[in-house]
């Protein structure tokens, strides 16, 4: 689904200043647009259906102070339903 | 209190006493546990019949379908000569043939609130085999309700997670993923497809996982989601916390019983009218307006090799390309937009009306429920 988003894209690599969550948020969305409406416009927050990992924690604090450090890695993980 | 074991038993587990993990205990407590995994589909076959094979004393099967070709790439419990038959009975079968000491119980029906409880609470754990979103709320649901480990997988394409759910307090899946997406929003493995050997490695992890945690094994995946890139053959652990502000496990649960709205499309996108923009159409309605032949144009949305085994006519555009062939579709005139299931019509025919496609309606079950209900004479897939 996501990649479909992405043009297939499974990773993106982003050079940002400065390096915070919401940075990074607004670059996805410039960088793909399609992306947006599986996030809240203000606050960043992904859609319920959606998790958000910085290298390998769940990320619950989306507030724009939240700052990358170099090489992080943002994953975004949709749930699946299939079975 | 330890099981006894027969000679033939003793043979067949022989590999397990040798461990020191398992040995004559812990096979004794597999023989004293009982399982209900729901789902026989990608999932539930490895399951069944490793569990089975593993020596589970009781193992309870829910699924409400029955077995159909398009099952028989992935599903390996079930075999060609079985298509037709109900996917517990196909299940029981080759369980019995594997491992005669296994206690079967079969429940070939939808596992919904009614009866989710009831089913639930005669079992130590339940195992998420299922193949949609709404099931698997409420498997959690119940579970968590129930204070049974849930141990969960799911697949599409070539991507799989797993993990164990609601055990030495761990997430449970609305932690992690807190409402289900909206109907049509993230495709079934019937619509985007699913490699087949992919649901049987999810659900080997989740028999593995399945028997640690009845052994009370330390180091399950309860904490960690598993998730697996099989294309690139690439595995993921994240670290996934109980949430305290979580609707069902958290530390003041919203949701404290079964209701039905917990389990549909309850997380709408926003921005979106409380109304959708299309209407949607019974197979029933839509062979009325056959029958009095209400002026429409069918757009069919699947990909072409769908349109090849079976189709209704309608003019074939698919879905990922539908944004460039906009200009070949009338603007003023009903369109009827079709796929396999429902899911990709329904976001065709949102697609339509946000371009100003005034009388748009989505065919609900899409070619399959017409095939089901109308016409099956036409090839099944």
């Amino acid at each position: 689904m996501l990649r479909d988003i992405s043009s297939g894209k499974a990773d993106i690599e982003m050079d940002i200043q400065p390096a915070t969550y919401k940075q990074a948020f607004n670059h996805l969305i410039e960088l793909y647009p399609g992306f947006a409406e599986h996030f809240d416009p203000e606050s960043a927050r992904p859609r319920s259906y959606l998790s958000i990992f910085r290298n390998s924690e769940q990320l619950t604090d989306f507030s724009a102070t939240i700052c990358l450090l170099d090489l992080d890695e943002l994953l975004i993980v949709p749930a699946l339903a299939g079975g | 209190m330890t099981a006894t074991f027969s000679s033939s038993e003793q043979a067949r587990y022989e590999r397990h006493f040798m461990l020191p993990e398992i040995g004559v205990v812990g096979q004794s407590r597999l023989k004293e546990s009982s399982i209900l995994l729901i789902g026989l589909g990608g999932l539930g076959s490895p399951l069944a019949m490793y569990l089975a094979a593993t020596g589970i004393g009781r193992i309870g099967l829910v699924d409400p379908d029955r077995v159909e070709f398009s099952n028989l790439q992935r599903q390996i419990i079930h075999t060609t000569n079985n298509e037709g038959i109900l996917k517990v009975e196909s299940a029981a079968t080759a369980i019995k043939n594997l491992n005669p000491h296994v206690e079967i119980e079969c429940f070939p029906v939808r596992f919904d609130i009614n009866n989710a409880e009831k089913l639930t609470a005669n079992y130590d754990l339940v195992i998420d085999g299922t193949d949609n979103f709404a099931t698997r709320y409420l498997v959690n649901d119940i579970a968590v309700i129930l204070h049974k480990p849930n141990i969960y997988g799911s697949v599409l394409r070539f991507e799989g997670q797993a993990t164990v759910l609601n055990y030495k307090d761990g997430p449970c899946y609305r932690c992690i993923f807190p409402t289900p997406p909206p109907t049509g929003l993230i495709p079934s493995c019937g619509e985007a497809g699913v490699l087949g050997v992919l649901p049987g490695l999810v659900g080997m992890i989740q028999a593995t996982e399945a028997i640690k945690v009845l052994l009370n094994a330390q180091s399950t995946l309860h904490g960690r989601l598993l998730c697996i890139d099989a294309w690139k053959m690439k595995f993921r652990e994240l670290n996934v916390r109980r949430n305290p502000h979580c609707s069902i496990c958290g530390d003041n649960p919203s949701i404290t019983t079964l209701q039905d709205e917990n389990y549909g499309n309850s997380c709408e996108l926003p921005n979106r009218s409380a109304q959708p923009a299309f209407s949607n159409l019974t197979v029933h309605e839509f062979r009325e307006f056959l029958d009095v032949e209400r002026p429409h144009l069918l757009l069919d949305v699947r990909e072409d090799f769908e349109y090849q085994t079976c189709n209704l006519g309608g003019m074939l555009i698919p879905l990922s390309k539908l944004n460039e062939h906009l200009d070949r579709l009338p603007r003023n005139e009903m369109i009827v937009v079709h796929c396999k299931a429902g899911g990709r019509s329904a976001k065709a025919a949102k697609l339509l009306s946000d371009h100003g496609f005034q009388q748009v309606y989505n065919l609900e079950g899409g070619i399959l429920a017409w095939i089901e209900q109308i016409d099956p004479s036409l090839t099944k897939y």
